[in-house]
């Protein structure tokens, strides 16, 4: 393995510090002393009945009595208690030495929790790792629909979630300390109950700006905790590179049984874009074009520029049609979830039923989930139990496509949201009869060839069905006290369907002379079927001698993965009413998917901790991967194979323990972390190590097979290796808590796409080479302000900052071409800059154009000087000519730094909780402004285009209109550039808990919250958050996708 | 539930059995897609495998069309660039491509290369079935693309990096490769191809709308031009080189003979003597692709992108990207043509008559008066066809020492009677006649007339398209028949994409850069530059990364 020289010494010193730390520890006699002390709720400062108190070792454990109080034996080295009680937060304590007596404050379960738990890596507190977490109870009565707008509501700054888009069920690309790989999947591993669960995220929806998403398969409601894991990750080898997303179901808990419903109805307020000019500017625009278009056949002698109310065409071309209004809604959401939890000696169980119905704010568009789940737990006898769960949810979309299709060749505009901001305002969405009036039947397209959106909402067809079946058995037996195996088998089912169908009525013809297309219409379908199979076995050892405390777990997982997938998309089915493939269909287009991998992974970890104040943890994971290349350059050969090898080293010292803190009484809890480990990624396509014969067309249906892909054996993971120091504090009885983490991340051996040698007759080749780093500051603390009987305020905030730099790449510096702008990659420089051309505004007169002597090259290599009203670029390359030469960096996709501020406030059983998310100092490419105020089209164009310039000596921003931009004034520039920066009151939620005194109703709570209510933001688009694609250098691009919205909703919960 | 749980017992027992049994490792790991054929999988030996790994070369070698034309012409004589053109098309015209241009990639040359040496690796030619070994044909036809490929990589690159291993890993692809100049490389291929030459090419009927027998080479043809080549730059005395222009000739002659490619009626001419009405049989060969006397081998492209590869020279043809340079229309006007009155009375008037089935210039508008290359409209690219080939025989015969049979080709066209004419063939040539004149003696040649007689009438008749008197040596003789060899080449084959390697070879058989150099600059405007630049032979080639 390649280990930096310099943190390897690191580690060796801190290593070193432990040893001598350890050694010049008194080893005393073991005295053994009897604690005594209260319970209390700290709001009510009553006692708490029925409380358990336990050594953090299980050593010794007790109740409180009536009176609050325990008694509990404690040795002179096991002086953390823990204490436990339901509708609290678990509290940990270290009683220092000669305290006789304590009274210990817990909070109700209603406030954030410092003293997490996890059951990832060990289920105890004694961890060398910061992990956040998300519980039941703050997930319960929320308005999301699904997991990632929950986890974007943790206030702790320790993910980067950016929602898709306002389309229900989308999901959200997730960044956990900045972009970890550059080429291949940056998103974190996701694992529900310990199962790597596929996210979808590397298979593309039959739907322009619709991203797939697992997660819409879950329903919140279902969730018990939600952890964010950023280090430490190293037994899970090149799977969490990115981090880990860990979701816990809820299970059974009790042998009572307990049932509980909720349900909750929304409203979403249609989004607001930004304004367009109306008929009458509409039309003096387009005659504008007219003007200077030589090729204008399409638009001259039309019927728009004859106002003589006579005239037959009159009224059909005399509308003021606002079709954003017909084409966005205002919709509803409804959720209903029943879940019953209870058992016996032998089983517990949680049964939980859903369904959803969620609209999104443009017509046509849906999704619909229907989820059960059985979570069980069984005891076979008093070494055996088991774990038996199984769940199916199926999620039905009704979608279409969104915004602008970034190929636009190869697509008919066909995205009704697009169409309505670009489509003619003087038209009518539906017919005009002979006698003036106006009909129920749509119009067909329009004269310049734009669809009416209406037709494709109505005739087109946009249906996804999405199932996740998933079988889950996880036996463990105790061998003794101390050992345990623990054995987990889950079988995975993800299927998902998509067809579409553009209707031939209402969109104009498709004609390509250069692929011999002509579409009327067209079907697309796709299936896709995901089989993983996950076998984790592992044993545990846990021991503690006196002093020592030692926990050793080693295991074995498995993982088979094989996904299916066919496509087939076909034009001209002769008629709107078939909109399903048929064999008839011209210009069929055919693909598939057939790979397949399969990984085995050995992993370890030991922790040992001193006294519980020195903590360290060591684990290995050894991992081979079908997908890795047979010479992966670091790997190991063993058994014909190459092996990845990912150590870790993190170690902790709980600094509140030492006596020398003793008199800072202040401070209940205080843990300095460090950390060093190693993880990968493993996103290396399964074809690259192979040398391979692909079917090709030679002419219509006459096939051949070429060489394809030649092997490079030499492929292996990416490996990141993640450093960490950080801070947890809990303060003044748990009233103030804090974390501060500093991480210096890296990615080596970045899988990157290099030119092949001519000589082989292929293009490039999937290697390693190049390196990354992320480097950051995350701070987030938490205040429990006040705590009065009957009004409690908690109050909190996280910022962190990442700086992202490419530290080195295998052929230089490069640009990747997006939506008609570039994205620079480019070493010692952030991923994801934009690289374009910078503009000093509009010439306003022929003389300042022509002294400025500004020209550009002609394909024929011509060179043509700007005029009057050109865009003025800046020749940053000073030769006159405006060209590549001059291209600079005009942005940034990544933030300077992000966070959120919480506060929660509650009196009596009200609750107020609300949550800002901000972000600063990142840039978006305003993709639809640059079409919407190109003046290029026969587009309408938002009302700034008003300001276009005219007429000679006009001083404006915005440059004269000219039919297809000859002398690209609309070229990518820091003209569609903005801030990206906002704040926004993300969620806003007001609970009542009615006061029920009944024996049939244990609970009834009533909500209603308001999400995305203010967004203050310099953003000119209608949402300054969106992300159309995963891909990191896709973040920032506003392709006009549908924005999220305000929503309102309401809803209650009833526990039986 | 006790039921439910022992059911579950047996699962339990099963589910560790798994995780525990550790079934490593190569095998586990080593995963097959449906999706895909490895290379290890394909042997070849299959009468489908064969016939798909050759339908796959072929779709390679249609990548290599227009690089092939616009290569080969833009860099002549008889091509030039309009103000319309690409970029990338001027620089090609003015040698000054650089070496990240289209046209110095060589990646898909290799590609047809790498797939053809895999195929060769591979295929089982020793398969016999009823004692035919059916691969063996195949074998010849992918032989001859990589022969073929080289080639043109050779005269476009001025040298090649030569292998005949597969690369089929990332490391191979690395390696160092023996570089050949034009020598090297046209004596390895002919060692390779030899042995092929009597083979026939496959047949796999029509593929859509070609016949397949057109979408193979003529082993025989390329090993003529092979041979040509290779006299052409030898250093070898006169002797020596005779007889490799014998070699080369004698291949053309057995390509002509065993597949009777007759030059007859195969024309444009005037039907009446005021020359005001004209027939037309010449042109139409462009477009064909199946049903032709006249083809040999031809790329064959997708009219649209969705069929398959296309070629871009319509859309050049279409947007006037490209023009007929004067040189060339002041050469097809120049051309006296004879139309004959009665056997004893002719009529002449001046200009060929395959100007215009290659040039069009009735356009209006932008593209008024600019003379379009006609033969670019079509998706077809002629590689070889007869006219071609009797005229490469006719340079290799010259070159043997036979101007007079060689410009017997362009005049009369060879076959028993004017053989026996001395008037037409010289009888001193043909004495003793060699194998390659006497095959003419056939039959099947009896109609056969002079490439001439395609544009420019009965030239049979024609008393100005004659060796003139003045040439008293052989050597002028030759020098002569090879001056109007040449200008035939550009009559008959202009735009076809064979210029620039024609006027290459000619300069070779003479030793002289500046005789390409003198036809080249004479079509610039900075004619003196080009002479310079043109008479140094490094500056022949384009630039490559390979």
């Amino acid at each position: 393995m390649k280990m930096d020289k310099k943190i390897f010494n690191e580690l060796r010193r801190l290593l070193a510090f432990i040893a001598f730390t350890l050694l010049i520890m008194q080893v005393n006699a073991q005295v053994s002393d009897t604690l005594t002390g209260v319970v209390k709720d700290i709001t009510t400062k009553r006692i708490i009945v029925g409380a358990k108190v336990y050594t953090t070792d299980n050593s010794s454990v007790a109740m409180t009595n009536d009176s609050g109080a325990f008694s509990l034996k404690l040795s002179s080295f096991k002086r953390s208690i823990v204490v436990v009680a339901p509708g609290y937060n678990m509290r940990e304590v270290y009683v220092r030495k000669g305290l006789k007596n304590i009274s210990v404050n817990i909070y109700p379960d209603t406030y954030s929790n410092f003293y997490t738990k996890s059951l990832v890596l060990q289920e105890s507190t004694d961890k060398t790792t910061q992990i956040n977490n998300t519980n039941s109870s703050v997930l319960d009565n929320r308005n999301s629909i699904t997991v990632e707008n929950e986890i974007q509501k943790n206030p702790s700054a320790n993910i980067r979630v950016i929602q898709h888009s306002g389309v229900q069920g989308t999901g959200a690309t997730m960044f956990i300390r900045g972009y970890n790989s550059l080429n291949t999947n940056a998103q974190p591993l996701i694992l529900v109950d310990g199962v790597v669960y596929d996210n979808l995220n590397n298979w593309n929806s039959l739907f322009n700006g619709n991203l797939l998403n697992g997660l819409n398969c879950i329903d919140v409601n279902d969730i018990e905790s939600i952890n964010i894991i950023k280090d430490g990750v190293s037994i899970y080898g090149s799977k969490a590179g990115n981090g880990i997303i860990e979701l816990r179901t809820k299970r059974g808990k009790d042998m009572v049984t307990r049932i509980t419903a909720s349900t909750m109805v929304g409203y979403n307020s249609e989004p607001q874009f930004m304004p367009m000019m109306n008929a009458d500017q509409y039309k003096i625009y387009l005659s504008d074009l007219l003007d200077n278009n030589t090729n204008n056949n399409q638009v001259t002698n039309q019927y728009f520029l004859n106002d003589d109310p006579q005239f037959l065409y009159y009224k059909q071309y005399h509308n003021t049609t606002n079709w954003k209004n017909l084409v966005y809604r205002n919709s509803m959401t409804q959720s209903y979830h029943v879940s019953a939890n209870g058992g016996d000696e032998i089983a517990l169980y949680n049964l939980s039923m859903g369904f959803t119905n969620a609209q999104s704010t443009i017509n046509e568009n849906d999704m619909t989930r229907l989820n059960a789940r059985f979570n069980s737990n069984v005891s076979l006898s008093d070494k055996l139990s088991t774990k038996f769960d199984i769940s199916y949810t199926q999620v039905t979309r009704k979608l279409q496509n969104e915004g602008i299709a970034e190929l636009k060749d190869n697509n008919v505009i066909d995205a009704p949201g697009y169409l309505s901001l670009i489509k003619a305002p003087f038209l009518s969405p539906y017919q005009y009869s002979n006698d003036g009036n106006q009909s129920a039947k749509l119009e067909n397209y329009d004269f310049i060839g734009i669809a009416n959106p209406l037709a494709i909402q109505q005739y087109g067809v946009g249906n996804e069905i999405q199932s996740v079946f998933n079988l889950t058995v996880q036996p463990e037996y105790k061998f003794s006290k101390s050992l345990t195996l623990n054995s987990q088998f889950s079988y995975n089912f993800t299927s998902l369907s998509e067809n579409s169908f553009r209707p031939m009525y209402g969109v104009a013809p498709y004609i390509n002379s250069y692929t011999g297309i002509i579409s009327l219409n067209q079907v697309k379908t796709q299936f896709v079927n995901q089989i993983n199979m996950l076998s984790d076995t592992r044993l545990n050892w846990h021991k503690t001698y006196q002093k020592h405390n030692v926990n050793i777990l080693a295991g074995i997982r498995f993982i088979q993965s094989g996904i299916k997938a066919e496509y087939a998309s076909g034009h001209n089915t002769g008629s709107d009413e078939v909109k399903e493939m048929s064999s008839g269909l011209s210009f069929k287009s055919v693909g598939g998917i057939d790979d397949s991998y399969r990984d085995l992974n050995y992993y370890a970890q030991g922790s040992y901790s001193f006294q519980r104040k020195y903590l360290i943890d060591v684990a290995m994971a050894f991992e081979s991967n079908s997908r890795f290349g047979s010479q992966a350059k670091d790997g190991v050969s063993l058994f014909g194979v190459r092996w990845a090898a990912f150590p870790s080293i993190n170690g902790a010292w709980v600094l509140s323990s030492e006596d020398f803190l003793k008199s800072l009484d202040f401070i209940n809890y205080l843990k300095l972390r460090v950390g060093y480990g190693m993880s990968g990624n493993d996103g290396i396509e399964s074809t690259t190590s192979r040398t391979y014969l692909n079917v090709i067309k030679y002419y219509s249906n006459a096939v051949g097979l070429q060489i394809n892909n030649i092997a490079n054996p030499e492929i292996q993971w990416e490996t990141v290796t993640k450093r960490n120091i950080g801070i947890d504090a809990d303060l003044f009885d748990s009233k103030l808590s804090i974390g501060l983490d500093l991480y210096n991340n890296t990615t080596d051996n970045l899988i990157v796409l290099k030119s092949l040698k001519q000589v082989s007759g292929l293009i490039n080749y999937y290697s390693n080479d190049g390196k990354l780093e992320n480097k950051g500051v995350e701070f987030n603390f938490n205040s429990k302000l006040i705590t009065l009987p009957t009004f409690q305020v908690e109050a909190g905030a996280s910022i962190a900052f990442n700086s992202n730099k490419i530290l080195s790449l295998p052929d230089g510096d490069y640009t990747t071409s997006v939506f008609d702008g570039e994205v620079l990659t480019a070493i010692n420089q952030p991923i994801g800059q934009f690289y374009g051309y910078q503009t000093r505004g509009v010439f306003a007169t022929a003389e300042a154009a022509s002294a400025a002597n500004l020209s550009y090259r002609t394909s024929t290599g011509l060179l043509i000087p700007f005029t009057a009203g050109d865009v003025i670029f800046s020749d940053n390359y000073p030769d006159g000519v405006i060209d590549e030469k001059d291209k600079t960096v005009i942005g940034n996709s990544q933030p300077d730094f992000y966070g959120n501020i919480s506060l929660s406030t509650r009196y009596k059983q009200l609750k107020l909780d609300v949550l800002f998310n901000y972000v600063y100092g990142n840039e978006i490419y305003n993709y639809l402004r640059s079409q919407l105020e190109s003046g290029s089209s026969y587009y309408n164009q938002t009302s700034a285009m008003l300001n276009r310039w005219r007429s000679e000596g006009q001083t404006t921003e915005m440059p004269k209109s000219t039919f297809s931009d000859p002398k690209g004034n609309n070229r990518f520039s820091d003209r569609w550039i903005e801030d990206g920066s906002y704040i926004r009151l993300k969620n806003i939620q007001l609970s009542y808990e009615l006061p029920v005194n009944s024996t049939y109703i244990q609970g009834f709570t009533v909500w209603a919250a308001v999400s995305n209510l203010i967004t203050f933001t310099k953003y000119l688009g209608v949402d300054p958050e969106f992300s159309g694609s995963n891909n990191i250098l896709y973040q920032g691009i506003d392709s006009g996708i549908l924005p999220q919205s305000r929503s309102f909703n309401v809803g209650l919960k009833i526990n039986l | 539930m006790q039921l439910f749980i022992k059911k579950y017992i047996k699962l339990i027992v099963m589910v560790l059995a798994i995780s525990i049994v550790n079934t490593s490792c190569e095998d586990f790991f080593d995963f097959k897609s449906n999706q895909y054929m490895g290379a290890d999988e394909n042997t070849i030996n299959s009468a489908n495998d064969t016939v798909f790994s050759v339908i796959g070369i072929l779709t390679k070698m249609q990548k290599l069309s227009d690089k092939y034309v616009l290569i080969g012409e833009l860099r002549g004589d008889l091509l030039a660039t309009t103000a319309f053109a690409d970029e990338e098309l001027k620089k090609l015209n003015s040698f000054s491509t650089d070496n990240n241009s289209y046209f110095s990639d060589v990646t898909d040359y290799y590609a047809v290369i790498n797939n053809c040496n895999y195929f060769i690796s591979r295929a089982d030619t020793s398969i016999s079935v009823k004692g035919n070994k059916p691969f063996i044909k195949e074998l010849g036809a992918v032989k001859s693309f990589r022969a073929w490929t080289y080639l043109q990589l050779v005269l476009n690159f001025g040298k090649v990096a030569y292998y005949e291993t597969p690369i089929l890993n990332v490391s191979d692809s690395e390696k160092k490769y023996p570089v050949l100049n034009i020598a090297q490389l046209v004596d390895t291929l002919i060692k390779d191809l030899e042995p092929c030459a009597k083979y026939d090419m496959p047949n796999y009927g029509t593929i859509f709308t070609a016949d397949s027998k057109y979408l193979f080479l003529n082993t025989q043809c390329l090993l003529g031009d092979l041979y040509l080549w290779k006299a052409a730059v030898s250093e070898d005395n006169y002797l020596s080189q005779k007889t490799i222009y014998e070699k080369a000739a004698q291949y053309y002659a057995d390509a002509i003979v065993q597949k009777k490619f007759v030059n007859s009626n195969i024309d444009i001419k005037w039907t009446n003597s005021a020359f005001t009405s004209s027939v037309d049989s010449w042109s139409s060969l462009f477009g064909q692709t199946v049903g032709s006397n006249e083809l040999i081998s031809i790329l064959s492209l997708a009219s649209n992108s969705y069929s398959g590869n296309t070629t871009q020279l319509p859309y050049y043809y279409k947007n006037a990207h490209l023009a007929a340079s004067q040189k060339l229309i002041d050469l097809f006007d120049e051309q006296v043509y004879v139309y004959p009155l009665s056997s004893t009375v002719n009529s002449f008037t001046y200009g060929d008559l395959r100007k215009k089935g290659s040039v069009f210039s009735g356009s209006t508008g932008d593209f008024a008066d600019i003379p379009l290359p006609v033969k670019y409209r079509y998706n077809t690219i002629v590689l070889n066809r007869v006219g071609q080939l009797y005229l490469r025989y006719a340079e290799a015969v010259n070159r043997a020492g036979k101007p007079g049979v060689a410009f017997a080709v362009l005049k009369y066209g060879l076959n028993s009677t004017t053989i026996a004419d001395s008037k037409a063939v010289p009888t001193n040539e043909i004495t003793p006649m060699p194998a390659y004149v006497s095959v003419f003696n056939n039959a099947a040649f009896n109609l056969s007339t002079g490439i001439h007689t395609r544009g420019c009438g009965n030239s049979a008749l024609n008393t100005r398209f004659v060796i003139p008197l003045s040439c008293t040596t052989l050597n002028d003789s030759v020098t002569f028949v090879e001056n109007t060899i040449c200008d035939e080449y550009a009559l008959e084959t202009a735009f076809e994409g064979n210029r620039f390697q024609d006027l290459m070879r000619i300069s070779e058989h003479r030793n002289d850069p500046t005789y390409l150099a003198k036809k080249i600059a004479s079509t610039h405007q900075d004619e003196s530059y080009y002479l310079t630049f043109l008479s140094d032979k490094l500056n022949w080639y384009l630039p490559s990364k390979q």
